[in-house]
């Protein structure tokens, strides 16, 4: 049970993530750009962060850095959410904090909610 | 008399080699590609009009210069290539074509994608010189960056609404949102099942085009085949067990490591596997992996008891979208793209990839990699998983 920011441009991406993540039983937060994304994971202090790397106003990769460099949320986990291919910029997001990335099309909801579970444990 | 027809005898000949020479200067430099000749040394005695426009230099800036350091050349990186590794010098050492894809910097500093080919020239079995041909690519390179960026785009564009279908048919299906009949869940199980294949297909339709755009990345490392092997057998377990398949892994007990790209070796097995496996026998289907380290190369091979590739089938079975008939009523779905992805990324990395076959016996790949490994290659991109 932890509580998870949730930053993805889709409408339906978000809608399925976030109800099939809130019935494995997290409480889930979602944003829809760069800029909301921030905002609410300053508010909220999730034990998670799920981003996308395609966003408005700014892009996964800017929401990061700032997320890193900001001492209050930098501790928090970030795991990028793609429909780009995994290899792209899969090094600039492990050099700039992210934990991995993981590329939504192949990854079922209980693979994701598996990761997820093994991750909250490692941190 | 005599001594007045030697004369003009010799104006003549005098006239007509000057003739010979105007023609061939016209003809060399209405080469409508850039030609630069060098002696044995590779020193530059021959610039032509295209060549000069296309690099901007004047002709008096390259006679007479040794052509590796008159003509810097550097990779995509912009790295600087070393002259052992430029054009000129293979042909010149080997005494064979070599035809390459790099960039010169121009008069002004300023690298033009180029593509090269350079031939000795040969006479009396001695290579006297060297000529080289070579275009700008520049024009072709903006197309290719633009075909890349499309097909980015577009797998990244089809896979989000996907995500949404599989998604959405996951939590029906795990009865999160009520009930399901058992017509429903038939028909929805149908729905997961072609979503799946299509993002399969999205997936390998930009590896296929990343290797046929020249954009594919090799990265290698020292690494252990035998390791990756067992690894991707264990992936493979549950399918084998769905299909009752014993798989049987040959491995040395010594382990030879060889430069591989991890995703690009795993590809190839993934694939050669699954196929062996879903393709095997109905009755005690059977798929033995093994790995044999020669001289001069390494082997890796596949072997199963199945359907077996139809020999009228074999000269096509590495090409795109083939599927042969009995491959096709064994398995309904399957993208064609598998061998011929296999087959690519052998090719690009230095090996080789056979096979033997009988309809209805079964089928053994063998795939052939040079003895240190894959060979490297800058790309700009690496495999879409």
């Amino acid at each position: 049970m932890a509580k998870i920011v949730l930053a993805d441009d889709d409408k339906f991406i978000r809608v399925a993530y976030k109800d099939g993540l809130t019935r494995a039983g997290h409480i889930i937060d979602v944003a829809e750009d760069g800029e909301e994304a921030i905002e609410v994971v300053k508010k909220v202090k999730p034990n998670l962060v799920l981003l996308d790397l395609i966003m408005p106003k700014l892009n996964g990769f800017e929401v990061l850095e700032k997320l890193k460099s900001d001492p209050e949320v930098k501790d928090i986990p970030v795991v990028i959410l793609t429909n780009l291919s995994k290899d792209t910029d899969e090094n600039e997001a492990k050099t700039k904090g992210a934990v991995t990335v993981l590329v939504k099309s192949d990854i079922s909801l209980s693979e994701l909610v598996n990761y997820i579970q093994q991750l909250l444990v490692k941190y | 008399m005599h001594r007045f027809r030697k004369k003009s005898n010799h104006k003549d000949s005098v006239n007509f080699l000057e003739h010979q020479r105007a023609e061939f200067e016209a003809l060399f430099n209405s080469i409508a590609e850039g030609v630069i000749t060098t002696d044995a040394e590779a020193k530059i005695n021959r610039v032509n009009q295209k060549a000069l426009d296309i690099l901007g230099f004047k002709r008096e800036d390259l006679i007479g210069k040794w052509f590796p350091k008159a003509i810097e050349a550097r990779n995509d990186l912009g790295n600087e290539i070393n002259v052992i590794d430029r054009p000129i010098t293979k042909a010149l050492m080997t005494g064979m074509p070599v035809t390459g894809e790099l960039n010169y910097i121009n008069a002004k500093g300023v690298p033009i994608p180029i593509k090269t080919t350079c031939s000795p020239i040969i006479l009396e079995n001695e290579p006297v010189g060297s000529i080289q041909l070579f275009r700008d690519i520049s024009e072709e390179k903006i197309i290719e960056e633009a075909k890349s960026e499309f097909l980015s785009i577009t797998s990244h564009q089809l896979r989000t609404p996907l995500t949404a279908i599989r998604l959405f048919t996951e939590m029906i299906l795990a009865k999160q949102v009520g009930p399901l009949t058992h017509s429903q869940h038939e028909y929805l199980k149908m729905i997961e099942e072609s979503t799946i294949r299509m993002i399969k297909l999205v997936g390998m339709t930009l590896n296929v085009s990343r290797i046929e755009l020249n954009r594919l990345k090799v990265d290698t490392k020292p690494l252990i085949a035998e390791d990756l092997i067992k690894e991707i057998a264990n992936e493979v377990k549950p399918l084998a067990e769905e299909k009752h398949v014993s798989l049987h892994l040959n491995l040395p007990k010594k382990k030879v490591s060889m430069r591989l790209d991890p995703m690009l070796f795993h590809e190839i097995m993934h694939n050669l596997l699954t196929n062996a496996i879903r393709y095997s026998s109905t009755q005690e289907g059977k798929v033995e992996i093994g790995i044999e380290h020669g001289k001069d190369s390494h082997t890796i091979y596949v072997k199963d008891n199945g359907i077996g590739i139809p020999q009228k089938d074999e000269k096509r079975i590495f090409s795109r979208f083939f599927r042969a008939d009995n491959a096709i009523k064994t398995i309904g779905e399957g993208t064609g793209l598998g061998l011929y992805l296999v087959n690519r990324i052998i090719k690009e990395t230095g090996g080789k990839v056979t096979f033997t076959s009988k309809e209805g016996y079964g089928t053994t790949f063998y795939v052939k990699l040079p003895l240190l490994g894959m060979k490297s290659k800058d790309g700009d991109k690496g495999l879409s998983t």
